[in-house]
């Protein structure tokens, strides 16, 4: 019995080899990507909230809200004071979720909905060809230039892929991979 | 096909719940640190008025340096790398001819804070005023103010420049930088005026207005 079977065993046993390849490259794939991206905003977070080392110094959301001042969107002061409260915390609990595997599909989500806006606010200032820094990543700028550009453009278009990818896959299972 | 297409669904349903309490924890946290530490915006601004009424020859007075009338500053260290100024070439007319096709922004036409460039003329002339050039280290090597010390928004970050022990705080403040859509300077101004200077300005022009009208101009690098 179980060798008339054999052929057609044989046959999906290949087949459940290579989902479990396809499954292992797809885990490997996210796992990577959760990891880049959860680090990156969580790093890019911390620039942002920083405290300051005297009473003197500027901490990190003081001079983030220079940074948002600088590109001029003509926002009230409360919607300024919002953004910069805010959106480092979002980075700081998207990043975390992402890297924890804890609703990372939402954590990319929320990435990805912040990555087009940081487009369109970058694109608003290259076609209103201002100078200003970028203040992404706190006084870093580890990948662009300082004042934003094209490059920066790139950077997070990049870095966009990735966190749709992150939010349109489902999550590939380790158990099922191996 | 209705099994999936639920699970579908579902599965839509949940990412978007996910994200929401996400962005709840977020906007918790993010109101938490707001009200442990304030934003300030903006910066407070007062008239514009000349640190002392120019006498005349005093016009050659270098900027940055000498005292207040009423109580005594430090002399400022210049550093050794600064050059020597190179006063502007003006044209057989007494205007310069880069001045033609530069038409200097009228008072009026200024946000607050912001001053024209006979205004920072007359403060340079006057001296007692502090000079801060807010742009990269190469535009600032082609040219700029005497006397003029280089600060960035990123050399506030998490620290006190060291060079703001160049520049008084009794003095008036004029910061500077490309003029027109360029806002570094804007973002300094704030940083000095929470680093304690009082009375700070910032050119509208900025330094291609200043060198268009032929004001003095100095070359070379900045110093660390």
């Amino acid at each position: 019995m179980s060798q008339s079977a054999t052929p057609a065993a044989s046959e999906h046993r290949g087949e459940s080899a290579l989902r479990r390849g396809d499954l292992s490259v797809l885990w490997a794939t996210q796992w990577t990507m959760r990891m880049l991206l959860g680090g990156l905003f969580i790093f890019a977070a911390w620039n942002k909230l920083h405290p300051a080392s005297s009473p003197q110094a500027m901490n990190g959301p003081q001079t983030f809200a220079s940074s948002v001042q600088a590109f001029k969107l003509g926002l009230p002061d409360w919607a300024i004071r919002a953004s910069v409260s805010v959106t480092p915390w979002l980075e700081v609990v998207s990043g975390l979720a992402l890297i924890l595997g804890v609703w990372r599909r939402g954590a990319a989500l929320i990435m990805s909905v912040m990555l087009v806006g940081f487009i369109l606010l970058i694109a608003s200032v290259l076609w209103r060809n201002m100078s200003v820094e970028c203040g992404c990543f706190g006084k870093l700028s580890p990948f662009c230039p300082k004042s934003v550009g094209w490059c920066n453009i790139a950077q997070n278009s990049v870095m966009l892929l990735v966190a749709l990818f992150l939010t349109l896959t489902r999550p590939a299972s380790m158990r099922l991979a191996k | 096909m209705s099994t999936s297409h639920s699970k579908s669904v579902g599965g839509i349903r949940s990412i978007w719940v996910q994200a929401s309490a996400l962005v709840a924890l977020g906007l918790l946290m993010g109101t938490a640190d707001a009200l442990v530490r304030p934003i300030k915006l903006g910066r407070n601004t007062t008239e514009f008025t000349l640190p002392v009424t120019p006498a005349p020859g005093d016009a050659a007075k270098p900027a940055t340096t000498g005292a207040d009338t009423s109580k005594p500053v430090e002399p400022v260290q210049t550093p050794a790398e600064t050059p020597k100024a190179q006063p502007a070439e003006p044209a057989a007319s007494g205007v310069p001819t880069s001045a033609e096709a530069f038409k200097p922004t009228p008072k009026d036409q200024l946000p607050k804070g912001q001053i024209t460039l006979a205004e920072a003329k007359a403060a340079f002339d006057a001296g007692e005023t502090n000079f801060v050039d807010a742009r990269p280290k190469e535009k600032f090597a082609e040219g700029h103010i005497p006397g003029a010390v280089r600060l960035e928004l990123v050399d506030f970050q998490n620290q006190i420049p060291a060079k703001l022990g160049l520049l008084p705080k009794e003095n008036m403040t004029i910061v500077y930088c490309n003029g027109g859509h360029c806002d570094e300077s804007e973002r300094v101004a704030e940083m000095l005026e929470n680093s304690g200077y009082a009375r700070i300005f910032i050119i509208h022009d900025g330094f291609p207005g200043w060198k268009a009208l032929g004001y003095p101009v100095e070359t070379g690098e900045d110093f660390e």
